[in-house]
């Protein structure tokens, strides 16, 4: 390759990079997508009872239990606000559990579920969907497996959620 | 020299292609939660005691409210007194208020010179008293709480006299 060649490539490169990342007015504030917690994914009072269970919070913050797990009250459901770019579809939302840790041994946290706008539930991401002027909310629930015995306290932890707008934002 | 620029343009120019056209990535940690509350404790504070009576030619009950109040189905059966009314103490502390609690209860048979077979029944903070051998409940306060125990005895026809004890089973669970 001659190097005027390897040189006019090497400027128009330059000038396609800077016009990408260069502001545009009909964009919203330029930068990544972000998430914002709303309010936590809470499973509530739970007894385990002699054989353990599962308890389940969906998208909506409705409670299922099984075994002999008894749930008394206080789930909710988490609401992520995620600020995305006017128009951009967000693609790729993957939600990852995490233990929660407390008194006794970690308790497992099973799946995640996502309910995004104009979307129905997934298990483990969110569906694609474009975003509004960067007001979208996440809808996410979870299921957590709790053994006989497990001991009382309370126990924390945390999901992580990670998302990828394309085209990226300006 | 220009070699060099050269180099380093196409090197450049190929970081800032790779850096804008990549997606931009986000990720957030969002917090969970739960907590685990222990099955509710049960403890015998008071034992049920349906005191001192005689019996007569005809068989007949002692019955002895949670309120209190004894009372026999026949004249045979004269009322000594001595009667006490059975407390049983329930923890539910960790719960918090609200979840309901169900007391069940079962009576059993009084042995000693003789059987006499009796049921109970018992009542919770609320003032209600239950039926015989049937559960009681109440709304938790996320505390301890009593529950009054009373029964109906059956007593046989001229019954042996003497000491009479036994058992009643008491469960609570939310």
């Amino acid at each position: 390759m001659n190097k005027n060649l390897c040189l006019r490539l090497s400027i128009v490169l330059l000038v396609a990079g800077l016009l990408h990342i260069a502001p545009s007015g009909a964009r919203a504030a330029p930068g990544p997508a972000t998430f914002t917690e709303i309010q936590p994914l809470v499973f509530g009072l739970i007894v385990p009872g002699a054989a353990g269970g599962t308890l389940t919070v969906d998208d909506t913050g409705a409670v299922s239990v099984t075994g002999t797990a008894t749930y008394l009250g206080g789930a909710s459901n988490a609401q992520v606000l995620i600020n995305s770019c006017l128009g951009s579809t967000a693609r790729q939302i993957v939600l990852t559990t995490g233990p929660l840790s407390g008194p006794g041994a970690n308790l497992v946290m099973t799946q995640l579920t996502c309910t995004s706008p104009g979307n129905t539930s997934r298990n483990n991401r969110c569906s694609n969907f474009a975003g509004t002027a960067g007001n979208d909310i996440l809808l996410i629930g979870g299921t957590i497996s709790i053994p006989a015995g497990q001991t009382n306290g309370v126990y924390t932890g945390t999901f992580n959620i990670v998302g990828n707008n394309n085209p990226a934002c300006p | 020299m220009f070699e060099k620029i050269k180099y380093k343009s196409i090197v450049l120019s190929s970081i800032i292609f790779v850096l804008c056209f990549a997606y931009n990535a986000s990720a957030a940690n969002i917090q969970a939660d739960a907590e685990i509350v222990g099955n509710i404790t049960v403890t015998e504070t008071t034992a049920l005691d349906f005191g001192q009576f005689s019996s007569g030619v005809s068989a007949g009950t002692v019955t002895f409210s949670t309120s209190g109040v004894i009372s026999s189905s026949t004249i045979d059966i004269v009322l000594l007194g001595g009667e006490i009314n059975g407390i049983a103490n329930l923890d539910t502390t960790g719960a918090g208020a609200g979840p309901l609690v169900t007391v069940t209860i079962n009576g059993a048979t009084l042995t000693g010179p003789g059987v006499m077979p009796f049921q109970a029944n018992c009542e919770g903070p609320a003032g209600v008293p239950g039926l015989l051998d049937t559960p009681c409940t109440f709304l938790s306060a996320g505390g301890t709480a009593n529950i009054i125990i009373g029964g109906v005895l059956n007593v046989g026809a001229d019954q042996p006299p003497g000491s009479y004890a036994g058992f009643i089973t008491v469960t609570a669970e939310f």
